[in-house]
């Protein structure tokens, strides 16, 4: 202390210290709560028409029917696009449905689902699209507690931000309106009479009957006459069901904990005919005559701890059995035509995998499209949702596949 | 990182040659500070490099690791002074420092089913620090110091709220210590 004659820090030293307990540490978040506006289902309803094309924001599902290519705007409509695999390909409408995720087609009629609800949409004049019928409460878990009140449709969300102290983290996470996009989903395939949906989807159509899944549930809706859908019965299919895939008179429906095998040669009266169980994962699938190609993969809705594709041997559906495994990134949709299996592979890309040998599966082809999750091989052309946008390829010649368009 | 890096070796380079002037004294001042701060302790490394000017005014680029409540960070900062010269070459030194800050320890982590962005963090340091003489070009410091950091993270979770957007929320931390420092000067 012979140096330190100044007794300034000390006064300092000790007013510091006495003032820390003055000092206070704060926490706090900003999250984003989202009002829904509403509108009648009247209004919902008059507005399901052509309108102007607009920009494809947030891809969801997609359908191929005749050269149309419809595009899913998640929860709220659809665009329209003509040609979509060649040079001229465009915009022609788009169509407003407020909750939809999913669609198919059927003789001209576009079947759409918005919340709850099963639209008919005539789509024989291109150019002059209308609601043509409705059926009510098909999709009843798509009834949103907090999102629907009585007649009342949400047609759009208004965002605000809001600050909350951090302490009070887990009192304002139970309050609000925040939901799952569980309903993630949609599309068909069928004879001349249909088009052809995704993997991921949850409607599909053959022949007269379009069959759409719930996570419960398998719905069958007589469409022999399009413009007025008769809803048959329901089959209960236990919880979990994500995708429905159709294949000759067969339905392969993926759940998160299997695939079943439905025989539907009597179209409105559905028969199980097996099941192939796997650990409790998201599990799209395909199938052809003997074989089904089963994507597994985690996440947050998933769960697991699995990434592959599976092949199982359905030639005997009442007894399925694993073929061979294929490790994968984060597989979703996938297509085949012939030896070529296209694959959705999360932040991999669109893979393209040669499954001539089931046992030994390999790689042929990466593109690089991240987080694109669904894919429809149709007349060589490749057409891949992604949430970038839907991205058009040529396979022709499959050593040397060609960007083609993206929307 | 590595541009921060290089001007830093670069600087220090410079007032190595700008030392040769008379005007010039480079300065190296490596601290310890226990924080004290709401119900909650840490403490700080600092190594600040830089320049004295006419024994006067001093500049200096500093950086170290910082750890006070569930954090852990890496402050960078530029230093400004002015020092006071005693008798029997004693100094009192005040000075801020001003910078930004990284987070490298944060409770919020990546996991399964959300991801967390660390953005840049504000950090202060304002204090006073006494000098006392241990050789003719060594000193031991003390001192006391005002600091304030300001973190921001973002975490994302897998879920997703309506038009598919995933759920996140910022998480705005402010802390702030009073810090009792030593260290040695060269």
């Amino acid at each position: 202390m012979r140096y330190f004659k100044s007794p300034l820090m000390l006064v300092a030293a000790v007013a510091g210290l006495l003032l820390s307990g003055c000092l206070k540490d704060t926490e706090t978040r900003t999250y984003t709560i989202y009002e829904p506006v509403y509108s009648t289902s009247a209004e919902v309803r008059a507005n399901i028409k052509s309108s102007a094309p607009k920009n494809i924001e947030r891809p969801g599902k997609i359908y191929v029917y005749k050269n149309y290519l419809f595009v899913n705007e998640i929860n709220k409509g659809i665009h329209v696009i003509e040609n979509y695999d060649k040079n001229s390909a465009q915009k022609i409408a788009y169509l407003p449905v407020p909750g939809n995720v999913d669609m198919a087609v059927v003789n001209n009629v576009l079947y759409a689902d918005s919340y709850t609800d099963l639209m008919a949409i005539d789509i024989s004049d291109i150019h002059n699209i209308k609601l043509s019928n409705h059926l009510s409460n098909m999709f009843p878990d798509r009834y949103y507690v907090q999102g629907k009140q009585a007649d009342d449709i949400i047609v759009d969300w208004k965002k605000r931000d809001t600050t909350v102290n951090g302490e009070n983290y887990a009192l304002w996470r139970a309050g609000q309106i925040i939901f799952d996009a569980f309903f993630n989903t949609a599309n068909s395939t069928g004879g001349s009479k249909t088009g052809t949906g995704g993997s991921m989807a949850r409607f599909t159509a053959i022949k007269n009957t379009l069959y759409t899944v719930t996570n419960n549930r398998l719905n069958v809706i007589n469409v022999s006459q399009p413009l007025t859908p008769k809803f048959s019965n329901n089959v209960g299919l236990g919880f979990g069901i994500e995708t429905i895939y159709p294949f000759k008179d067969k339905l392969f429906i993926g759940s998160n904990t299997g695939m079943l095998i439905y025989d539907v040669s009597s179209p409105s009266a559905p028969a199980k005919l097996g099941e192939f169980q796997h650990a409790r994962v998201c599990d799209p699938v395909i199938a052809n005559d003997s074989l089904a190609y089963v994507t597994l993969r985690n996440g947050s809705q998933c769960a697991g701890f699995i990434n592959e594709l599976n092949v199982v041997n359905v030639t005997d559906p009442t007894n399925s059995k694993l073929v061979s495994k294929y490790d994968m990134t984060n597989p979703h949709g996938l297509s085949q035509d012939g030896k070529w299996l296209f694959v959705c592979d999360g932040k991999d890309g669109l893979k393209v995998l040669d499954v001539s040998n089931s046992q030994k599966i390999s790689t042929f082809k990466k593109i690089d499209i991240p987080d694109a999750f669904d894919v429809i091989c149709y007349g060589k052309t490749a057409i891949v949702s992604a949430t970038s946008g839907t991205y058009i390829y040529n396979y022709e010649d499959i050593n040397n596949i060609k960007f083609v368009n993206k929307f | 990182m590595k541009i921060t890096v290089i001007i830093i070796i670069s600087f220090l380079a410079c007032i190595h040659l700008q030392a040769q002037n008379k005007n010039w004294q480079f300065q190296s001042v490596n601290t310890f500070s226990h924080l004290f701060g709401n119900k909650k302790n840490g403490y700080n490394i600092h190594t600040v490099n830089g320049v004295l000017y006419q024994q006067k005014y001093g500049v200096a680029l500093g950086a170290g690791y910082e750890q006070y409540h569930y954090n852990g960070s890496i402050p960078l900062f530029l230093q400004l002074k002015r020092q006071f010269n005693f008798r029997n070459n004693q100094h009192l030194n005040v000075f801020a420092n001003n910078g930004t800050s990284f987070i490298t320890k944060t409770p919020f982590k990546n996991t399964n089913f959300s991801g967390v962005k660390k953005y840049p963090s504000y950090y202060g340091n304002y204090g006073i620090s006494y000098w006392l003489p241990l050789e003719k070009n060594c000193f031991l410091t003390i001192g006391i110091s005002y600091n304030l950091h300001r973190f921001k993270l973002k975490e994302t979770f897998q879920w997703e709220v309506i038009d598919g957007q995933k759920y996140s929320e910022y998480i705005f931390q402010k802390f702030r210590t009073i810090g009792l420092t030593a260290g040695l000067v060269f």
